[in-house]
């Protein structure tokens, strides 16, 4: 790259510059000694405005002579030191790279696994989600070390690690950690889905609901019109398989003495393949929905 | 009057310090050699910066390595992500101590030869008891395009708002495309 002569063309405009901040300037010391002559308040007041008017503009035009001056420097810097200048943007050019890495990184959980690196080994994270709504995670601190060990854990002690880990864990981590999601998810799920029955149809149940740790056991009575004459359903949830959310062993039975009649019945099995079809919480907003529907039907 | 002489002590101490300004750069029309000149770049622009590049290139490499392993890890490689998050907190909301906020979030990459681009919102919702977070939109282009199995898991993923089920099904489709591929490469004459 050919030095250029710092005298540049341009220099003849910034001498501009400068000798015009000079006549501004001049002409500023000779307001200031007339206004320093005795002069009535209103004059006085109308001298002050041309004052401000006039330091304004200096200050305007030094502004940009400054501006102007860091321009020249850095394109002369280009020119003269072309490799400093390529220094500058290349540190430019890590920074921009680092904040696009660091947010992909932070972009990871969306894949439902993310993680550290640590000195030990790596740190992974494993987000859990039921149907959009996002739940907890748990994290697992794992030793890279011959063998490959669980430092230490946020699992919680119902779900067989240790099963897994022994399965998986030396011959295929990304299986370890894959499966671990699965019943992870799973677990999650089916708790979120007696949490939200618990907490949004509790007027429909007419006792307790009983739960394992696990979620993978459910036990309640529930009531289609809670207000009405006719007896609670009682329903037994099983999930026999810990990486599903929905059961694998469903009993809903009549706690009545006398025997159902035949549409009753006929709920009483629909609602059996309701609860091995569809999320718990989701039966239930259906049967709050047939319920309205019913009352509306009262009224008119 | 007061005022007016106190704007006109401001500028007066504004203008001063902009000649100081001027003063302490070098006006690159002056003459000064070229060693002379790179030595007041290097103090005019960030010098912290420019002694901190190498804590960049290494802290650079520590965190691409972390992306690599979780590229390896997940099957999955992201190249760009971009946030932005908007507060939806009314003014009835605050006083219920109520907290809405809304984020839309914008991911590409790649799965071996899959390109995906996602776009997804996020409803997260803080009361009193709890923070509830909720996917409530998603958008997912693939390319290629024409593979129906493809298309398949990726409508019933964004139906379902489930962004894990669509990156745990892409992995394993073209693990398993990827499988099929060599297995047939295998029995070619």
């Amino acid at each position: 790259m050919e030095q250029t002569n710092p005298l540049r063309p341009d220099g003849e405009s910034k001498g501009g510059v400068l000798a015009h901040l000079e006549r501004l300037e001049t002409q500023m010391s000779k307001s200031c000694k007339q206004s320093e002559e005795p002069q009535s308040v209103q004059a006085q007041e109308g001298a002050l405005g041309t004052k401000i008017h006039k330091l304004r503009r200096l200050r305007d035009e030094l502004r940009a002579a400054v501006r102007h001056r860091q321009a020249s420097v850095k394109a002369s810097i280009a020119n003269v030191e072309p490799n400093l200048a390529v220094e500058m943007s290349e540190q430019e050019v890590l920074e921009e790279k680092l904040e696009n890495v660091k947010a992909v990184l932070q972009a990871y959980r969306f894949t439902g696994l993310s993680g550290k690196l640590t000195s030990r080994g790596v740190c992974v994270c494993i987000s859990t989600a039921f149907e959009g709504t996002l739940l907890d995670s748990y994290f697992v601190d794992l030793v890279i070390q011959k063998p490959l060990q669980i430092h230490h854990h946020s699992v919680p002690v119902f779900i067989p690690l240790e099963e897994i880990a022994a399965k998986y864990l030396q011959t295929n981590i990304q299986h370890f950690l894959f499966s671990l999601c699965e019943y992870l998810n799973a677990y999650s799920g089916r708790k979120y889905q007696a949490d939200r029955l618990q907490s949004d149809f509790a007027a429909l149940l007419t006792g307790p609901l009983q739960r394992n740790p696990l979620c993978n056991l459910l036990s309640f009575t529930y009531k289609l019109d809670p207000g009405g004459q006719s007896f609670p359903f009682c329903a037994r949830l099983l999930y026999k398989d810990l990486t599903a959310t929905l059961p694998t062993d469903v009993t809903v039975t009549y706690q009545g003495v006398e025997p159902l009649s035949t549409s009753w019945e006929e709920q009483r099995a629909s609602h059996e393949t309701l609860f091995c079809t569809k999320p718990l919480h989701q039966v239930f907003a259906s049967f709050a929905r047939k319920g309205e529907k019913l009352d509306m039907s009262l009224v008119s | 009057m007061d005022t007016e002489l106190a704007e006109v002590r401001a500028l007066q101490a504004e203008i001063a310090a902009l000649r100081r300004a001027c003063e302490d750069q070098p006006a690159p029309w002056e003459e000064k050699s070229g060693v002379q000149k790179s030595f007041q770049a290097i103090q005019q622009f960030s010098s912290e910066g420019w002694k901190s590049s190498k804590d960049l290139k290494s802290q650079l490499g520590h965190l691409e390595s972390e992306l690599s392993f979780l590229s390896t890890l997940t099957g999955i490689n992201i190249r760009n992500y971009s946030k932005q998050t908007e507060d939806l907190t009314g003014t009835e909301m605050t006083e219920k101590s109520i907290r809405k906020v809304l984020q839309r979030h914008r991911l590409s990459g790649n799965c071996h030869m899959v390109t995906f681009q996602l776009e997804f919102q996020i409803l997260e919702i803080q009361n009193k008891e709890r923070l509830s977070s909720a996917v409530t939109d998603l958008n997912i282009i693939m390319e290629p395009t024409e593979c129906s199995e493809l298309s398949e898991f990726v409508s019933r993923a964004e139906e379902r708002k489930d962004l894990f089920m669509f990156f745990r099904s892409l992995h394993f489709f073209v693990e398993w495309f990827e499988y099929r591929k060599r297995t047939f490469e295998h029995f070619k004459i």
